[in-house]
């Protein structure tokens, strides 16, 4: 019968398989030090890092030992609302600057001033640190951070007759974006991916804030906010110098730079490496000025530290030696990452000409917008902006909208 | 399409097997070269072996690559004419009056193909990625954009996947939990997750579904009403009050976790019955009279007969659970990472802006493994099975 074999192997397979995988119990340190379990979402070589800077924090606090737990970045944010709901939160977390305002509000993190943070404060570069500051408070300490700049095609500029060198004003940026357009073959100066966090570069090169400093005021209906519009809008409409990438079913700006499509893109340093390998001849350089000069957006994380932690001052402790001048210098120098403790501007020495360009962006960011849902503000502006550039819309209605549907839905709510 | 006339000589006919020939030529030359390649591609890579000294690696297998070249392009052009002469001696051996039929059965073949193409290009590319080295994922062929083969292929992604490269072997070698945090422990604990729970499910939900086709039950009608209207209710407003009830029972960060909810299936249930309804009674009746038991009826007349859609659950909730990352990712404990499965374990390769596809698409290449065999071997009940609950007589 060979069927009943074929059942039989199936069946033999499967005992096999329960064998192998049932008990995945791993034999933990019982050495009677407390544990300060620290979720992160580093990758594998951030990883190793921090378990050196972990065992020389060790040495000095002897009573405790810091357990990193690595989760997926993708779901690290149902995973902490789901295990914080039973009781099963870690010590401190490592999270998207975004997060902190909701886990802030939903009063499941720690404010920093019970730790006396304000005398350590001003070590931090400030828009990295912003992200962190809800309500008049500050619930994260920012552990890494990004931002935009501009990328560009040596080559392309070289062929269009121009000096490779980004423009100082988003007027030159114009001009210079229309020698470089060649839209018959595909070929334009610009691309750019229509989300807010990838606007606010132009938002903060006009001066303009998507929420008040008090965090209470949706202000994207403002006269510099439209200005920015409006000018984004000329580059796709009047000027025809950008691609069209937001667009649906465009070709990506990423995919259209490597591909020598796109002269200029707004990019973050974690891509250096992998354009490095296409052994492409691009350089980096500060986002043209608006009014309100250069700037860009910030990005990356910041470390949170549990209301419910027993041990949340050994915590916040750690936070602090794990982020401080010397240790960020030695993780950024390892990594290849910018620092936000400022005392390691000093002590990192990069070969890669383009991080210091982004070293000195970094110096130039804009505040985001810190909001209870982040997702949700993006959810309303971004069709609005849509809207705008497509021109469905007048800039100055599209944006109206928005900032009526933000103050509603957001920030009265 | 087919002309009108019908000389031995239609000139309109052979201007259509001209097209056609044309159409085939183009499509077998560029899907043949772009497969031999492939070939050529796979084995420099394994050639190569160990680019040890990272200055070596990638000139090495360009170099290779290179010197291919003519051997790959040179098979698909023999291909090529060789199929190009078998369709021109089997038009001109065809008799006249049956040309139409030869040329609308060409112009399906190639209209076939072209579909397949179009289907299997996805996973064509995952395989041509998961060989790319970092950086090289989304460069464009300049002179020939249909070409999606690397040109310098790398073992890398598979290494660091499986954690047998350098830098990995380094580490384990400190940390015996490294060794085993790899794709293979998440590949087969998803595998023991998916196949428990698909087990389990079709068993509990066959049984139900008996009950309910064939028993009688007071208010039978309506319990199966309310059962089918829990399924209005999206799972994702269960998933915090599961998460609590496993938590109690102290199941967190265990197997049982991974699946134990989800085997109450109301799904299977309905779609079991539907088909079980079909059963006549008078086959279990005559089971009956011979003096089988209920379980018997059961073993030896329901289930032969529902096999086809009983698979057809365990293939649907086997795929369910292959692919379940939310709750898989609520449950786990991730301080134990040798209990991490598939799709959370596919998530760790993306951060927070970068994600690094070459390592993506090559554990996704293994990741699809047991589906696509699960589906090789029974997809006649499946199909058979999904048309069967379809029509009710």
């Amino acid at each position: 019968m060979d069927e009943k074999k074929i059942f039989i192997a199936a069946i033999i397979a499967y005992l096999a398989l329960v064998f192998v995988c049932w008990d995945d119990s791993i034999a933990t340190t019982a050495d009677g030090r407390k544990i300060l379990a620290f979720w992160h979402t580093y990758n594998d070589l951030e990883e190793q890092v921090l378990k050196e800077i972990i065992k020389d924090w060790e040495k000095l606090n002897p009573g405790f030992t810091v357990r990193p737990v690595r989760i997926p970045f993708d779901g690290h944010k149902p995973k902490l609302r789901t295990a914080l709901t039973v009781g099963q939160g870690p010590d401190m977390a490592r999270v998207d600057w975004s997060f902190v305002c909701e886990l802030a509000r939903k009063n499941a993190v720690a404010n920093l001033e019970s730790f006396e943070f304000s005398k350590i404060r001003d070590q931090y570069l400030k828009a990295p640190l912003e992200t962190g500051f809800v309500d008049g408070n500050y619930y994260g300490i920012p552990d890494q951070t990004t931002c935009v700049a501009m990328f560009y095609n040596k080559q392309m500029f070289r062929e269009a007759g121009l000096e490779p060198a980004v423009p100082a004003t988003w007027e030159e940026f114009i001009e210079v974006g229309k020698k470089l357009t060649n839209s018959s073959n595909g070929q334009y100066a610009f691309a750019m991916t229509n989300t807010l966090w990838w606007n606010l570069p132009f938002f903060n090169s006009f001066g303009a804030r998507v929420i008040s400093a008090d965090g209470k005021k949706c202000e994207l209906a403002s006269d510099r906010a439209v200005a920015a519009l409006e000018m984004m809008a000329s580059l796709v409409n009047e000027h025809k110098v950008e691609a069209g990438a937001w667009r649906p079913g465009a070709i990506s700006p990423e995919q259209g730079f490597v591909n020598g499509k796109y002269a200029m893109i707004f990019m973050g340093p974690w891509n250096l490496a992998k354009f490095k390998n296409t052994n492409m001849d691009f350089g980096v350089g500060l986002i043209p000025g608006g009014p309100a000069g250069t700037s860009t957006n910030v990005g990356g994380t910041d470390i949170v530290v549990f209301k419910h932690s027993p041990y949340a001052k050994e915590a916040y402790n750690f936070l602090t030696y794990f982020t401080n001048a010397r240790n960020q210098a030695r993780w950024c120098s390892k990594l290849n990452q910018l620092p936000i403790n400022l005392g390691a501007y000093d002590l990192v020495k990069f070969e890669d000409e383009h991080l210091k360009t982004f070293m000195e962006q970094m110096k130039h960011a804009g505040v985001n917008p810190v909001v209870t849902s982040y997702g949700l503000l993006e959810d309303i502006v971004n069709p609005e902006m849509e809207a705008a550039l497509s021109g469905q819309k007048s800039v100055r209605d599209a944006l109206t909208s928005a900032a009526e549907k933000i103050q509603t839905q957001l920030l009265d709510s | 399409m087919t002309g009108q006339s019908h000389g031995t000589m239609s000139p309109v006919r052979v201007a259509i097997f001209m097209v056609l020939l044309a159409a085939m030529i183009s499509i077998c030359y560029v899907v043949s070269g772009q497969l031999f390649k492939f070939a050529a591609m796979v084995i420099t890579a394994f050639a190569a072996g160990d680019p040890v000294a990272p200055a070596a690696g990638p000139a090495q297998t360009a170099d290779m690559m290179n010197r291919l070249i003519p051997v790959y392009n040179g098979l698909a052009i023999i291909l090529t004419i060789a199929l190009v002469m078998l369709a021109v001696k089997w038009y001109i051996n065809t008799r006249a009056e049956e040309r139409s039929t030869f040329l609308k059965k060409m112009f399906l073949y190639e209209a076939l193909v072209v579909g397949v193409v179009v289907v299997l290009f996805p996973f064509f590319w995952m395989l041509c990625t998961s060989f790319k080295p970092s950086g090289q994922e989304l460069i464009i062929n300049k002179a020939n954009p249909f070409d999606i083969v690397p040109s310098e292929p790398t073992l890398m992604n598979f290494k660091k996947v499986l954690k047998i490269d350098e830098a990995s072997i380094a580490q384990a070698s400190q940390d015996p939990i490294e060794q085993k945090k790899n794709f293979g422990t998440y590949f087969l604990n998803s595998l023991l997750v998916a196949t428990t729970a698909a087990f389990l499910v079709t068993l509990f939900a066959s049984m139900g579904a008996y009950v309910f086709s064939k028993k009688e039950l007071p208010y039978k009608q309506q319990i199966f009403m309310l059962l089918l209207a829990t399924m209005m209710i999206p799972g994702m407003m269960f998933m915090v009050p599961q998460f609590f009830m496993v938590c109690q029972m102290g199941f967190f960060g265990t197997k049982w976790a991974m699946f134990l909810p989800h085997l109450a299936s109301v799904f299977g249930i309905f779609m079991l019955k539907q088909f079980m309804d079909t059963i006549p009674n008078s086959l279990l009746e005559a089971a009956q009279i011979d003096g089988a038991s209920e379980w018997q009826v059961f073993r030896v007349v329901i289930i032969p007969l529902a096999f086809p859609i009983i698979l057809t659950l365990f293939l649907l909730t086997f795929l369910f659970h292959w692919s379940n990352f939310l709750w898989q990712l609520i449950v786990t404990n991730f301080e134990n990472p040798l209990s991490i499965t598939l799709p959370v374990g596919l998530a760790l390769f993306r951060g927070q802006y970068t994600s690094e596809l070459g390592l993506i698409m090559s554990a996704s290449c293994f990741s699809i493994v047991p589906i696509a065999v699960l589906f090789l071997f029974a997809q006649r009940y499946f199909i058979e099975g999904m048309t069967q609950g379809a029509v009710k007589e």
